[in-house]
């Protein structure tokens, strides 16, 4: 920092939380995570009055980890008191104007959509036209060749020329993009999206069963079932295999 | 009337029934001989408590020469009335009783019977292990 520059409030960038909490509860934890080095260097528990011991480990670390937790809410809740504030000032705000935004989507598309008709209708108008004077242009080649008559040939060639310029023309891609009024604004277009309506669930589940999502789901359910209690009494499920598994809890 | 002392099986009947898990009932001012425990303050750490009888053999004839008097050593300190404490006791085994009696002195934190013990303060080491 040089020396004519003075210093603002904050300038050395306090931590967002309180220090000498944090460092107090970092001793702590040091001091137990010591300790539990020494039981796991232990090769196996093999007394009850070590078990007992380890048990008070086991939950003095629990009971550390709350209060750790705790302090961290503690610390953590201005900050988001002061973000929800945040949200709750401006979420509104960008609701309502999403909003008209939304609204005002719909009458567009109507637009568009009618002009989309009027497009295909004039494609197709224009493609009923071409083709007729390619016909006719054939025909008047036909005619040409047969009579030996130059002008006539070069005249009909000519016509197919244009004819097949006409075609090309017709076949056009038309779109349906509405442009920005001043030029500053996005160009808007119809867009088709696909969404589904199950009308058969058994084959659809068929057709998609190994789909990583759908057997994330199954394997949720299967162990909401068999955890619920009168599992064992009732009809087993088909198709899984129960494995249990000994935790200390 | 000659006073025959009291049997041991007679004397720690509610003990052994107890320690066999059969559940005896507490009667409230009804305390009776046997090892215990219980905590001077909610979680504190647990005390050794002893109720047993106090009485004179006379040697010659083997007859009571005093009455039978029920004791109790709470931490190995002597209380007036056995019954002041019964309703807070629970029965164990005389091998937990040393046990707790002897580990007490061992883990500072059960020192201070009056002192609630907060086990995320300090970490609990493996005793005997270095």
């Amino acid at each position: 920092m040089l020396d004519n520059e003075t210093a603002g409030i904050g300038h050395n960038r306090p931590p967002a939380y309180d220090l000498e909490v944090l460092t107090a509860h970092e001793n702590t934890a040091h001091e137990f995570l010591k300790v539990t080095k020494q039981w796991l260097d232990m090769d196996a528990i093999k007394t009850p009055e070590h078990a007992e011991q380890v048990t008070d480990q086991i939950d003095g670390l629990r009971k550390l980890w709350n209060k750790i937790d705790k302090a961290r809410k503690a610390e953590k809740k201005p900050h988001d008191d002061a973000a929800q504030e945040v949200q709750d000032a401006f979420n509104p705000l960008l609701t309502k104007v999403k909003t008209a935004g939304d609204k005002l989507k719909p009458k567009l598309a109507a637009y568009a959509s009618e002009q989309a008709k009027i497009e295909a209708k004039k494609k197709a108008e224009a493609e009923e036209k071409a083709r007729k004077a390619a016909e006719e242009a054939e025909a008047a080649r036909k005619a040409a060749e047969e009579s030996n008559d130059i002008d006539a040939q070069v005249e009909a060639e000519e016509q197919a020329k244009a004819a097949a310029a006409a075609q090309k023309a017709a076949a056009k891609k038309t779109t349906t993009n509405v442009k920005s009024a001043s030029g500053a604004g996005r160009t808007m277009s119809l867009r088709k999206i696909k969404e589904v309506e199950i009308t058969n669930a058994n084959v659809l589940f068929m057709a998609i069963r190994e789909e990583p999502e759908v057997q994330e789901a199954l394997a949720k359910a299967a162990t909401r079932i068999v955890r619920a209690s009168g599992y064992d009494k009732g009809k087993p499920l088909p198709g899984i295999k129960v494995n249990e598994r000994e935790v200390m809890a | 009337m000659i006073r025959q002392p009291s049997s041991f099986a007679d004397l720690y009947r509610w003990h052994n029934a107890a320690m066999a898990g059969l559940n005896p009932p507490m009667h409230d001012g009804e305390p009776q001989a046997g090892y215990y425990k219980r905590r001077l303050v909610k979680k504190g750490p647990w005390v050794p408590v002893r109720i047993f009888i106090e009485r004179e053999i006379d040697p010659e004839t083997g007859e009571l020469a005093s009455d039978e008097v029920l004791c109790i050593e709470v931490e190995g300190i002597r209380k007036d009335d056995p019954a002041d404490q019964w309703t807070f006791l629970k029965p164990i085994s005389r091998a937990e009783f040393n046990h707790l009696t002897d580990y007490r002195l061992r883990d500072t934190r059960m020192m201070d019977s009056y002192q609630q013990i907060d086990l995320s303060e300090q970490p609990t080491p493996p005793q005997g292990v270095f």
